[in-house]
């Protein structure tokens, strides 16, 4: 064996005691990285906050509302257009005639229950 | 990878499950991790303060970019070993001068003390490795006292596995001729 391959040789000799005596991980390391990683952990993200007018306008309640209200003002009219009672007062039928005004401003026709609707 | 090694899926999935706020999984990465990188440090600057300072770093870095950690990228182990021998080099270039002295080792090497032996080789090897050229002693600590293979080593270095082992081969030899002067000291003796 050369000199050279000889010293190469040895060298394992050199690493395994360096292998051997090799610094360990103390506990106070290891309490300053843990400390760090719970320092640098990912903020979990907020909460949305409930009861926001988005949130109102773009959940069940706008609809629901909207389709209340045209519900009550298709009855409201039914209940105008029905034909008025023999005893009713002289005047309502000229009060009616301004809601038949408004209805033709409105959807083109006087009374949407005729047959010609 | 190399000794205590644990497969590097399961590195990138405690890196992820720490993301997702576990902190178990920081410790497991930690004891998995933090010691090699010492031990790594530690022969590199020849100080075990600073190599301390070296793995809190770099365990610091790989805390804030495990949010970020893309699927498929380098391994954990092998971004803190590159980390860590990219500080090592910053603070190795900071120094002025330091070439260390050989140790002054005891005279009577046939009744040393096995363990005064262990340590006064370490030292040796130490005060050799801290006078090779940096990538020759960043090459050969990751294989010949880290366990790393070729292919880890030419990963963390950035260079081809041919590389590796040419700055492997030429920072042995290097090694050998340092301490060949200190061969009866250390307990190695020519029978011829």
């Amino acid at each position: 064996m050369t000199p050279e391959r000889d010293g190469i040789t040895e060298l394992e000799g050199y690493f395994a005691a360096a292998r051997e005596s090799a610094p360990e991980l103390g506990s106070d390391l290891r309490a300053r990285i843990m400390a760090d990683a719970a320092g640098a952990q990912p903020r979990p993200a907020a909460p949305v906050r409930a009861g926001g007018w988005r949130e109102w306008l773009s959940g069940w309640a706008l609809p629901g509302a909207t389709g209340g209200a045209l519900a009550s003002l298709g009855g409201f009219w039914i209940g105008l257009a029905a034909p008025l009672p023999v005893d009713a007062p002289f005047w309502a039928p000229e009060a009616l005639g301004v809601l038949d005004y408004l209805s033709y401003s409105l959807v083109g026709v006087i009374d949407p229950l005729t047959p010609e609707f | 990878m190399g000794r205590d090694s644990t497969a590097p899926a399961d590195q990138a999935q405690l890196l992820a499950r720490f993301a997702g706020g576990e902190m178990r999984a920081a410790e497991a990465l930690t004891d998995l991790i933090a010691p090699r990188l010492l031990r790594y440090a530690a022969r590199m600057l020849g100080d075990s303060v600073e190599a301390e300072d070296i793995v809190q770093e770099t365990m610091l870095r790989l805390w804030r970019i495990a949010p970020d950690w893309q699927e498929g990228q380098a391994q954990p182990m092998t971004w803190a070993f590159r980390v860590a021998a990219n500080l090592c080099t910053d603070r190795l270039r900071r120094r002025r001068g330091g070439v260390p002295e050989m140790p002054d080792l005891p005279d009577e090497a046939p009744g040393m003390d096995a363990r005064l032996m262990t340590r006064a080789r370490t030292q040796a090897l130490q005060a050799a490795l801290m006078r090779l050229p940096e990538r020759q002693r960043q090459a050969v600590v990751l294989r010949h006292i880290e366990g790393l293979s070729n292919p880890e080593i030419a990963a963390i270095m950035l260079v081809g596995v041919e590389a590796v082992e040419s700055l492997t081969a030429r920072g042995k030899r290097q090694l050998a001729q340092l301490l060949a002067g200190q061969k009866d000291e250390l307990g190695y003796y020519d029978d011829t």
